[in-house]
């Protein structure tokens, strides 16, 4: 009795000694300490003895039964500890990447390129150091308005000037290009204005400009609602407001309904459900003679919007002043 | 311009309720007048009301202090403390009422025990009631008070204030009267008229008036002028000085106070001369003479020139025409006579003329914007009627008007066609009618279907069909107007390729792990100074500030200055560029100017940070010029030509390329003593990219070079190198040599020291080779090896180590 006792040790020892996994462990405990393995085999046995050897034989078991699961548990924990030693410890921080990124300026001017584009608008440029005939003159700027003021205006020593708006480039572009014709001309406009939370000396804008039969004003309100509904979303609606622009005629202010209460009036739309996004209106007649294109024959639609004003709503940027600075925190988040 | 809205009410019913002020204000914004702010004011005067002192006793314990007795009216007798020095029997003084909310306290009114004797209510001066800041003693109300009447009817106040923006074009709605009739006109109601009848003239008094011959046309087409008598100077009534106040305007005197008044209600500038000091009894218009010196009546002395217009008496200027009054000739406090001016001045002329004199006036704001030349009578009425009212004027004589220059109006001729046509929305031809007449402006029927319309005398902006057609559409409500797409234009137009070419630069930048920046264009002369002495710049005539005040020619200085910024604020790794233009004077060019696009980039601090798993390392030439290829790679160019050494910013650790002569590319180290002028103690490497060149020479696309799929041969080769050659030379050779078979080389060790000699150096390359179409074998490569060991041993020296 005694040597089958001693058998059995033996062989769960050399079995646990084998086992270098949890599923070769777990095969062990089944066979010498499962439901129905040895050990309980051997409690069976107990029946078929006199009744005198059984309690010596019962507390043999029983003791081969606690050093058994002493070693199994042993051997389990030992088990556990190698293998978390291999283990890779899955929260140590990966290495930093460096990553390149575009301006958020250039993103949102991207984006407006490519709705206008889509809709049939081509890009044009024009210089920024401009001359005052570019800039005024031949947008029907009388020579009194407050907008040549050297308060409001920035001049080169030599007389030319920093273009105050993309709108030159409607000029020169008409010069080249005779009607039809449909183009944006995205880029950097330059005013006399002390930097802020919401103004910039220098800042970007599109200008847009589409000559031809039978435009409309209701065209150019359609094609702008399409414009900021794929910038903004679908429901994006639109307000036109009367306005003075001396190059456009009838002049409108365009308004979208806020990006964030969706009309309902919060702080950053002051309540007023409405954000102001920037210039539009018929082209003025005079500006059309002013390039050689007959009024009667043809009529244009222009705007100009800013484009930071777009991005801060985008990207809920609140200081203008962050797009110029180019301080790695704030370009590293976009 | 500031409104407010009980002034407003004289014109047609406002109601100051939340929702009918939201309205108002959206019917503002979609007629074109944007409402910037918008503010409440409201004086509760519920609990206070005017009592008649019937006794004065003096406090038992204070000298300052009375025991006053009041009649109260219904409510009877009240006994309460007062300090008040002007204390008299008989007189009508505000009685506040227990619990009275005063405006001038912060709690309402309690029940107080003064220096021992309880007072129940309280007598008050302007402070308390919020009339004004005189604290001098009690309000004195005149005799047609009763006691016991409550002073909210006459003294309370609810309005509601709204800054308008008014646009340069819309010098008619620049007053309370133009506000008033933009709104009659979009809601069809009529306007109220304000008193202005005059009695017959006490008399003959009468300044004569002359515009001087040229004056007219482009001065000053019209002056009027009426005298007025038995002018009593003193405070304006509490509820002209709350309107002016309430438009931000301070009260002076009832005269200036009524001038101001009717300018801010008819928009016309108007001004009152005290009689006495015009002499000779007339009034002579005429410019100025070069250098001619004036004082305003704010005491500012002004140098005027040729066309600035003066008001002169028979001796001397009294006026700077439409701009502002004399010192000389201001109403004072014992004024009894004055001279009523109301007159109109050419818009352009008062513009540059108060421009040039350094002068802000609310009247040069209005004249400059257009003033209605019609309504110059009924203008001098409205002052008059107000002055007899308020100052117990009489009107001494007729009014003397010399309207020299009468203002043309032609008519315009209006296709309603064209309404149509122009704003994609159809508006009938009688809906186009009424719109026009609710704006004041005649219509008649022209030939065909044309319409004649001729703008009313207040409007300065209608003069062609299509001003017309703003109008219509504004009555109509820009709301109105359809949202259209139409197609119409060909898709045939000529796509940009410089734009295209930036963006491939562009992209391929931030593919290799650089982060776009935006910088100003203007920059300071120092900073350009720094990095391109020899480089003239454009200047700013007016710069915001000095460093801001030249347009930059080079983008570099404007890289570091930011890379400086981040490495300054701890941010190590620095990888920065930029693609715009760079400014160059050029007097060929009808700007001036000649913009050049360019791509500047820059990489400073650690390439990588120390980590867990690495060290770290800091970036290094190689590291922007393995950059630099692998652009150069992208945007396909070759047959480059490559010179080393740099000039300027650019340290002697500078390759250049150009092509035909052309500098296109440079990639290099910036000179430490231009960084240490910066502020930049690091190493700074760039990258300038010439986009124009690139657009001449133009970029290609990569092209496809089969490869062979057969098993890579691998060879390591450690070479004995004299330091004065280069790896470049090595290269060449083995390229050279090998160029068989040889598929790609890399050298991955430089090493000097132990076992290497003195003045050499050993350079570890890995070679791979293959061949198209078999699996090579030592025997393929091992001759070619030899033959290119024994072409470096004779061309360089190079011996294989040991
Ligand atoms: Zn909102």
């Amino acid at each position: 009795m005694q040597e089958q006792l001693d058998q059995l040790r033996t062989a769960f020892a050399e079995a646990l000694e084998a086992a270098t996994d949890t599923g070769a462990l777990a095969a062990v405990h089944h066979r010498w300490l499962g439901a129905k393995g040895e050990l309980r085999t051997l409690f069976g046995q107990m029946k078929q003895l006199p009744a005198e050897q059984r309690p010596a034989f019962g507390q043999a078991v029983n003791a081969l039964r606690g050093d058994l699961e002493q070693a199994f548990f042993a051997k389990q924990e030992s088990l556990r500890a190698s293998v978390s030693a291999d283990a890779i410890d899955l929260s140590r921080p990966g290495p930093r990447l460096h990553t390149g990124g575009l301006h958020p300026l250039a993103q949102v001017q991207d984006r407006i390129i490519e709705v206008f584009t889509s809709m049939g608008f081509t890009v044009n440029e024009g210089p920024e150091v401009e001359t005052e005939y570019y800039n005024f003159d031949a947008l029907n700027t009388p020579f009194w308005h407050p907008a040549r003021r050297d308060s409001d205006s920035l001049y080169i020593e030599d007389g030319h000037m920093l273009r105050t708006e993309t709108s030159p480039v409607q000029i020169r572009t008409m010069q080249k290009r005779r009607p039809p014709l449909r183009m944006i001309a995205p880029g950097r406009v330059y005013r006399n204005d002390k930097p802020d939370a919401t103004h910039s000396p220098m800042f970007m804008q599109v200008e847009g400009l589409a000559v031809g039969h039978g435009l409309t004003f209701a065209e150019l309100k359609g094609t702008l609602l399409e414009f900021y509904r794929r910038l903004f979303g679908r429901d994006t609606k639109l307000r036109f407001r009367p306005h003075f622009f001396p190059f456009t005629e009838p002049s409108a202010e365009v308004d979208v309904s806020c990006v964030f209460c969706r009309g309902a009036g919060c702080r950053v739309c002051k309540q007023s459900g409405w954000l102001e996004m920037g210039g539009s209106g018929m082209v003025d007649p005079e500006v059309l003679k002013e390039v050689a294109i007959d009024p009667e024959e043809y009529t244009g639609y222009a705007f100009g919007l800013g484009i930071e004003r777009m991005a801060m709503l985008l990207y809920g940027v609140d200081d203008i002043r962050l797009f110029y600075e180019n301080d790695l925190r704030f370009l590293r988040q976009f | 311009m500031k409104i407010s809205l009980n002034w407003l009410n004289d014109f047609l019913p406002v109601s100051q309720e939340e929702a009918a002020v939201e309205a108002l204000v959206h019917d503002l914004a979609m007629l074109g007048f944007e409402v910037e702010s918008r503010e409440s004011v409201r004086r509760d005067l519920s609990g206070v009301i005017a009592a008649r002192i019937t006794g004065i006793e003096p406090h038992p314990d204070a000298d300052k202090l009375r025991l006053v007795t009041v009649d109260r009216g219904e409510e009877g007798p009240q006994t309460v403390v007062c300090g008040a020095p002007n204390v008299a029997l008989g007189k009508r003084v505000p009685y506040a009422c227990l619990g009275a909310k005063l405006p001038g306290l912060d709690k309402p009114l309690k029940k107080a025990k003064i220096r021992g004797v309880v007072s129940e209510g309280m007598l008050c001066s302007d402070v308390e009631l919020g009339l004004s800041e005189d604290h001098s003693g009690l309000l004195e109300l005149d005799d047609s008070w009763k006691a016991g009447e409550c002073l909210d009817e006459r003294l309370g106040l609810c309005d509601t204030m709204l800054d308008i923006d008014i646009t340069q074009n819309r010098g008619d709605a620049f007053s309370i009267v133009g506000i008033a009739r933009e709104l009659a006109a979009l809601r069809g109601v009529e306007l109220k008229e304000q008193p202005r009848e005059l009695p017959e003239p006490s008399g003959e008094e009468a300044v004569k008036v002359s515009i001087e011959q040229g004056c007219a046309q482009t001065g000053a087409p019209r002056y009027a002028g009426l005298v007025l008598s038995h002018i009593t100077v003193g405070d304006s009534p509490r509820w002209l000085r709350d309107r002016l106040e309430a438009v931000g305007l301070r009260a002076i005197n009832n005269v200036v106070d009524i001038t101001n008044y009717v300018m801010w209600e008819t928009g016309h500038p108007v001004h009152a001369f005290d009689r006495r000091e015009i002499r000779g009894n007339e009034i002579r218009v005429r410019f100025a003479k070069a250098g001619e010196a004036f004082t305003t009546l704010d005491g500012q002395q002004h140098e005027l020139d040729g066309e600035h217009v003066l008001i002169c008496d028979g001796e001397r200027p009294v006026a700077l025409g439409g701009i502002m009054g004399g010192e000389n000739s201001m109403v004072a406090e014992d004024t009894s006579e004055v001279l009523l001016e109301c007159a109109c001045f050419d818009p352009v002329n008062i513009r540059m003329g108060s421009r040039r004199a350094g002068i802000q006036s609310d009247s040069a704001r209005r004249f400059e914007r257009g003033v209605d030349m019609d309504n110059v009578p009924e203008v001098l009425q409205r002052m008059a009627r107000l002055m007899i009212d308020c100052c117990g004027a009489q009107v001494a004589g007729p009014i003397v008007d010399e309207y020299a220059a009468p203002r043309q109006r032609p008519e315009i001729a209006l296709r309603p066609a064209r309404v149509t046509a122009l704003l994609g929305l159809d508006v009938p031809k009688e809906r186009i009618v009424t719109h026009l007449r609710s704006l004041g402006i005649e219509v008649r029927e022209g030939e065909g279907d044309t319409l004649l319309a001729r703008s009313p005398s207040w409007r300065f902006d209608l003069e062609r069909e299509v001003d017309l057609i703003e109008e219509v559409v504004r009555m109509e409500g820009y709301d109105q107007v359809p949202d259209q797409l139409l197609a119409g234009i060909p898709l045939d137009q000529p796509a940009n390729a410089s734009l295209a070419l930036r963006n491939r630069v562009r992209d391929a930048l931030v593919r290799l792990g650089f982060r776009q920046q935006c910088s100003y264009s203007m920059v300071s002369p120092d900073l350009l100074e720094r990095f391109h002495p020899e480089r003239p710049a454009l200047r700013i005539r007016n710069p915001l500030a000095a460093e801001m005040s030249v347009m930059r020619h080079s983008l570099l200085p404007s890289l570091v200055e930011c890379a400086v910024y981040n490495l300054n604020r701890s941010q190590e790794h620095v990888a920065l560029f930029e693609i715009d233009r760079e400014f160059h004077p050029d007097g060929q060019s009808e700007t001036g100017c000649r913009e050049g696009m360019m791509l500047c980039a820059v990489l400073a601090g650690r390439q990588r940070g120390a980590d867990w798993q690495d060290t770290e390392r800091r970036f290094g030439f190689h590291d922007l010029k393995a950059r630099a290829e692998e652009l150069l790679r992208e945007l396909a160019l070759k047959d480059l030509e490559w010179s080393e050494g740099g000039e300027g910013p650019w340290s002697a650790n500078t390759l250049s390329a150009s092509r035909k002569g052309r500098l296109l590319l440079q990639v290099g180290q910036i000179e430490p003593r231009v960084l240490a002028a910066q502020g930049c103690e690091e190493e700074l490497f760039a990258l300038q990219l010439d986009l124009e060149a690139l657009e001449e020479i133009g970029a290609g696309l990569p092209q496809y070079r089969a490869f062979s799929r057969q098993p890579l041969l691998l060879r390591d080769l450690s070479l004995l190198v004299e330091d004065r050659h280069s790896a470049g030379a090595v290269r060449e050779v083995l390229e050279q040599g090998l160029r068989k078979l040889l598929s790609d080389l890399r050298l991955f060790d430089i090493y000097r020291g132990e076992g290497v000699p003195e003045g050499r150096h050993s350079q570890s390359w890995s070679l791979s080779f293959c061949a198209p179409d078999r699996n090579l074998r030592d025997k393929d490569v091992d001759p070619l090896i030899k033959k290119t060991l024994a072409r470096l041993k004779k061309e360089l020296g190079v011996e294989l180590r040991g």
